[in-house]
């Protein structure tokens, strides 16, 4: 049967409060305690302790496994997102392109073969510039 | 001359009959762009991502060595996890980003770019100065007009398609937070008791154990410093779900004053809850 994440955690609850429980006894019966039931003692309650972070662990990568799919899901409308904010910045390029078009155009029309050059040059430029 | 008097005169029906076409004026989401920003920066904080993945060699410190094969294969268990872990919260940095930027004024502000043109219009002699400023004014306002509504379109689909993932990703997240991080702190408080307390019991030097007494009372308030981060990102992570969640009940009227209002307000909340965690 395979472990849900809820299970997990409050196993990890459990182990600690076992660990608690039995590091109390071994502080309020110090004296009493021999110095290797003292020494069992406490292997016992570093057990736990570790059982209980272990379990934090096998939890923690339960409720990444079972929201994989959310997190693609939410990967994918981010990625939508930026799309669209490029779109916007695209718009900002047109409108530039076609204020260098306009340009290069006046220079077709007075047969300028300088300015043709330069404009046409001008219109490359603006047309393979970096998005800011 | 005739025909540019023309179309000047012209020009303020064409800009009157396009917005009416297009029924909507430029909404400010300024307070959305301000939560998204602060959403995006505070979920960045990774702090409690690398102190989960160093507590076992934490531990190695309180622990006997007999303990320690263990905790050096935990180590590499939660190491193996970090990515992941990072992943998530990067996603959530980068989905609240661009709902930021969609919800911002300025992608859609052409002003510049359109006066360019405007003022490029009139130096080739495609049209007089006079028309050209018009032609540089209706523009501008039937541009922004067409590229505010499409924002605010893309703005309100990414909210309704993202919200059930987002609550999704955001609760695994608080999840891992509150259970997991903070379940590391309560087992960290249990090993300096143990590891101090074993000690002082077996000490007769009433010198030796004062110091091992605020050694160990050092040591617990670095675990309180770290819990009152745990604490303080969880509350983050509370705050961004909840403000979204009210983007998407209200996602039909972005614009509303209210929605707004309460949106700058949990921006101040993440704000003042950031604050705090940068300077833990």
């Amino acid at each position: 049967m395979k472990l849900t994440s809820e299970e997990a955690f409050e196993l990890s609850r459990r182990f600690r409060e076992l660990s608690v429980e039995l590091g109390n006894f071994r502080f309020s019966n110090w004296k009493e305690l021999s110095a290797a039931q003292r020494r069992t003692m406490e292997d016992w309650e570093w057990s736990l302790l570790n059982a209980s972070s272990d379990m934090i662990t096998t939890a923690v990568g339960i409720v990444l496994d079972e929201t994989e799919i959310s997190f693609q899901a939410l990967q994918e409308s981010t990625n939508k997102a930026k799309r669209a904010i490029r779109t916007l910045k695209t718009v900002r390029k047109v409108i530039k392109v076609a204020t260098v078009a306009v340009g290069l155009a006046a220079a077709i029309i007075s047969k300028d073969p300088g300015a043709i050059a330069k404009n046409a040059k001008a219109l490359i430029d603006v047309a393979t510039e970096e998005d800011t | 001359m005739r025909q540019r008097q023309s179309i000047a005169s012209r020009i303020p029906l064409f800009l009157l009959t396009g917005l009416l076409v297009l029924g909507v004026g430029c909404a400010n989401l300024a307070p959305i762009t301000e939560f998204a920003d602060i959403s995006a920066q505070s979920a960045a904080y990774t702090d409690l991502v690398t102190q989960y993945v160093q507590f076992p060699e934490r531990q190695k410190r309180f622990q006997p060595s007999s303990q320690h094969a263990l905790l050096d294969q935990m180590t590499r268990d939660r190491a193996a996890q970090r990515e992941r872990l990072l992943l998530r919260q990067a996603l959530i940095e980068e989905y609240m980003d661009a709902l930021g930027q969609l919800a911002a004024d300025e992608p859609v502000k052409y002003d510049k770019e359109l006066d360019a043109l405007g003022k490029a219009v009139a130096a080739n002699k495609f049209a007089g100065e006079k028309d050209a400023a018009a032609f540089g004014s209706v523009s501008k306002i039937l541009f922004r007009a067409v590229a505010d509504d499409w924002r605010q379109g893309k703005l309100r689909e990414l909210i309704t398609e993202s919200n059930a993932p987002f609550q999704d990703v955001v609760g695994a997240l608080k999840l891992i937070v509150d259970q997991g991080f903070a379940g590391d702190t309560a087992n960290e408080e249990i090993a300096i008791r143990n590891h101090y307390q074993a000690i002082i019991l077996s000490s007769k030097d009433k010198a030796g154990i004062a110091a091992l007494e605020e050694w160990k009372d050092t040591r617990l308030a670095e675990v309180r410093v770290r819990r009152q981060a745990i604490t303080d990102y969880s509350e983050v992570l509370s705050q961004i779900a909840s403000g979204h969640q009210k983007l998407y009940d209200n996602r039909a009227d972005l614009g509303n004053k209210d929605l707004l209002q309460l949106m700058s307000r949990y921006a101040k909340e993440l704000r003042k809850r950031f604050e705090t965690l940068k300077n833990l």
